[in-house]
């Protein structure tokens, strides 16, 4: 049976859609609300604050916000739970914030025993037989599955999996985002930056959960033993 | 067939083409410096190159593209490249007492969710400083023990205690408890 | 689990559970009517351990639970109870007078708004409890809304039928409990600039509604988690002193407050208990001290024929990890250990009429203690 390996390079990030003031997003306005510790913003490395783009640097998280979109990334799966509690208590203090959608993202890499092995769990996923008489040496480039989870509130969850960009050869990665529109997701007037967190808070172990199993259960229906 | 999904974590030359706004030459206004300084970029016209490589070969953290008369912002590429981190376990903890110089807590496994409840007592050394004063009864904090990697290959085993920091409450978030507050009560009591 | 029988329609049964941490209470009345109180989940952690054992035994959870009892909101009495009460579609529900105040359910939306524990559960399900109370009025499956039943001192839940089925009666909580919950609740409530932390838990632990299974002699005491204090208003002072509650001497008490000594108070022993009574304890391993302690066995011993304990001890070695793990956390920890997990079960059954044999059955590693 092949077998797939995870590395230990994993993501996961939280982007919102609305209206946002890039300028607020400063290391020293998370320290005053009690958000980072006052050495993580010490050595916060701020590539530009101003009023149309943000881009900040803790040590475990990357922060990016322009007016219409903020995104908060780690690649150090210790600091997963503290960046949603870093979202979560930004926006419970920026509770005017409009927020139109919002999307949790994980980001796994797989490094498979061979090129055999990796080239067959490709061909699994997308199989050559539509694509032989046009194409020589057809090949998997990237494949996006789109669907919906069970008990979740979100629109949609879409599965991308493909050759892995940045490790050695035979790798793969899959990545999940999970989409939540608050339109349909607003009963009453709380607002939507509170609505946002409340989900969020209920919604972000369970998506990480639910990342790992979904993989799984891809490997497991391919045939791939993964460890 | 399905779209791209507007919360994606895209890659920065997406970002990068969104965030195109074209800025003044003005100062980063928190700190007096020039945010970007201006350089010209030299660069091929391939059609297959990413923009990756284009990031490569300039030494700025700005470009000035043709035409333009004001600095473009470049936005990094990601996280750069550091020590890579294993977490073997994983707890979320809640302080249940505080003693002279260690203390008590409860801990939930996060890496094995069905795992019973543990209990465990930690010495205040294990605290950074700046989290120990969060460390109070109630106090949640994450355990996680595993191992990093550094950039040259040395393997650490690593055992780390974080504090969860929360912000204050607000007017928003109270107003918000008071509305489902009422709607519970009368649902609930029977008196309206 | 218990062996596959049901009590006979004039056996009283009162079985109570308890891992290292948690408790629920299930009675049969008499006539096929059952009564859960409280609840916690079963091994797996995926069910209430009364629903588990109920259907067991053959009992039809949907029709002959007649009610569901929270005895207070502390998250160790009421995991999972919101399943259980949706799953008992002809039961009606109780809980404690005191937390008929705005300021409770302030409380609530408050806990359940902020949830700094991703396994804090205990506002959860009491919103749930309150949601599915709302459901069955909407289907006009009850007229009032809220609790069918808001516990105090003397209040009778169900009453006895003579020769086919015991009653239960609330004992606690006291009137001057109930006044001073509004002003206990209220000074818990965070403000506007105050740091957004965990709720602490309130002690004396006297809102707790402790109750009388009684059928003419026969009769059981179920404690829940019910305190001493200063007060003489309150806990199990105020209980002592009324004369709202049954005159009647209890043969087995599910000891109150898991054996600790702020439960226990002599009168119980003197005033509502038969000499030589038979003690239930479930304990609680959470804590600075995991209870009951030594002290509180040997007192318990001084006083009951027979002490029943649901686990013991309530912590066992933790689940073992890799090496690394395991090193890490002896380099780090001076002490490390796990709840308990293992759901153990008292069964006590006697004959309604008091005549006959009582029995007492221990399953799934509980024990005399």
């Amino acid at each position: 049976m092949a077998t797939a390996t995870k590395s230990d390079r994993q993501l996961s990030s939280i982007v919102g859609i609305g209206s946002f003031n890039p300028a607020i997003f400063h290391p020293i306005w998370f320290e005053k609300n009690n958000l980072i510790a006052p050495s993580e913003c010490e050595t916060a490395d701020i590539s530009i604050i101003s009023n149309e783009v943000s881009v900040v640097k803790f040590e475990s998280f990357l922060l990016k916000s322009t007016t219409d979109r903020f995104s908060i990334e780690s690649d150090d799966i210790r600091r997963f739970q503290p960046l949603c509690d870093l979202v979560v208590g930004t926006f419970t203090i920026l509770e005017h914030t409009p927020v139109v959608a919002f999307g949790m993202n994980n980001h796994q890499e797989f490094v498979f025993d061979s090129f055999d092995s990796w080239n067959n769990f490709g061909h699994n996923c997308a199989p050559k037989n539509l694509w032989n008489l046009s194409l020589l040496e057809p090949g998997m480039r990237k494949l996006t599955i789109e669907g919906r989870r069970e008990n979740s509130k979100s629109q949609r969850i879409q599965v991308t999996v493909e050759p892995s960009k940045k490790l050695e050869d035979n790798a793969v990665q899959f990545s999940l985002n999970e989409h939540y529109e608050m339109a349909q997701l607003q009963a009453d007037e709380t607002p939507t930056a509170l609505k946002f967190v409340e989900i969020l808070q209920d919604s972000w172990q369970g998506f990480l959960n639910y990342s790992d199993e979904a993989i799984s259960s891809v490997f497991k229906a391919a045939e791939v033993d993964k460890q | 067939m399905t779209t791209i999904s507007a919360t994606e974590a895209i890659e920065d030359v997406r970002f990068l083409d969104d965030a195109e706004a074209v800025l003044e030459n003005k100062t980063n206004p928190l700190t007096g410096d020039w945010v970007l300084p201006p350089k010209r970029f030299s660069g091929s016209d391939s059609t297959s190159e990413s923009f990756d490589e284009k990031n490569k070969r300039s030494d700025s953290k700005s470009v000035m593209a043709e035409g333009y008369s004001k600095p473009l912002i470049k936005l990094p590429p990601g996280t750069l490249p550091r020590e890579r981190v294993k977490v073997l376990q994983q707890w979320e903890c809640v302080v249940t007492q505080v003693c002279e110089d260690s203390f008590l807590a409860e801990l939930a496994d996060l890496t094995e969710p069905g795992n019973p409840l543990e209990l465990a007592e930690f010495s205040f050394e294990e605290v950074s400083l700046d989290d120990r004063k969060l460390l109070e009864v109630e106090a949640v904090f994450y355990w996680c023990i595993g191992y990093t990697t550094s950039k040259s290959g040395q393997v650490q085993r690593i055992s780390e205690i974080r504090f969860k920091r929360s912000p204050k409450w607000t007017r928003a978030l109270l107003n918000s408890i008071d509305k489902r507050s009422a709607e519970m009560y009368e649902q609930f009591s029977g008196d309206s | 689990m218990a062996t596959l029988d049901q009590p006979n329609h004039t056996t009283l049964e009162v079985s109570v559970f308890g891992p290292g941490y948690g408790e629920s209470v299930v009675i049969h009345l008499g006539n096929g009517e059952w009564v859960v109180v409280d609840s916690c989940l079963n091994d797996s952690r995926n069910d209430p351990v009364s629903i588990d054992y109920l259907e067991k035994i053959g009992v039809d959870v949907s029709n002959q639970v007649k009610l569901v009892v929270a005895t207070h909101w502390h998250a160790d009495h009421i995991r999972g109870l919101a399943k259980l009460f949706h799953s008992a579609k002809k039961a009606k529900f109780a809980c404690s007078q005191a937390l008929r105040n705005p300021e409770f359910t302030n409380l609530l939306a408050a806990c359940d708004r902020v949830q700094l524990v991703h396994r804090d559960s205990s506002g959860k399900e009491f919103s749930e409890i309150i949601r599915e109370i709302n459901l069955r009025k909407e289907r006009g499956k009850r007229t009032a809304a809220g609790p069918d039943f808001w516990m105090v001192e003397g209040l009778p839940l169900i009453p006895p039928d003579p020769g086919k089925r015991a009653g239960i009666t609330a004992v606690s909580p006291s009137s001057q409990t109930v006044t001073d919950a509004k002003v206990h609740f209220s000074k818990l409530m965070p403000n506007h600039g105050d740091q957004i932390k965990r709720f602490g838990k309130s002690s004396p632990n006297d809102f707790s509604a402790a109750m009388l299974v009684h059928h003419g002699e026969t009769s059981v005491l179920l404690g829940a988690d019910l305190e001493t204090g200063d007060d003489e208003l309150r806990g199990w002072n105020a209980v002592l002193a009324s004369e709202n509650i049954p005159s009647v001497r209890s043969m087995a008490f599910k000891v109150a407050h898991h054996g600790s000594e702020n439960g226990d108070h002599d009168g119980i022993w003197s005033d509502l208990l038969s000499p030589d009574p038979f003690a239930f304890v479930t304990p609680f391993a959470k804590g600075p001290k995991p209870l009951p302690t030594e002290v509180d066995i040997e007192r318990l011993k001084n006083r009951a024929r027979r002490i029943c304990c649901t686990a013991w001890p309530p912590t066992e070695k933790p689940k073992s990890r890799s090496k690394a793990v395991q090193r890490t956390i002896k380099e780090m920890t001076t002490f490390h250990t796990s709840v308990r997990r293992r759901v153990g079960q008292i069964r006590f059954r006697v004959e309604l009429s008091g005549n006959g044999e009582l029995a007492i059955e221990h399953f799934n590693g509980a024990l005399d203690l």
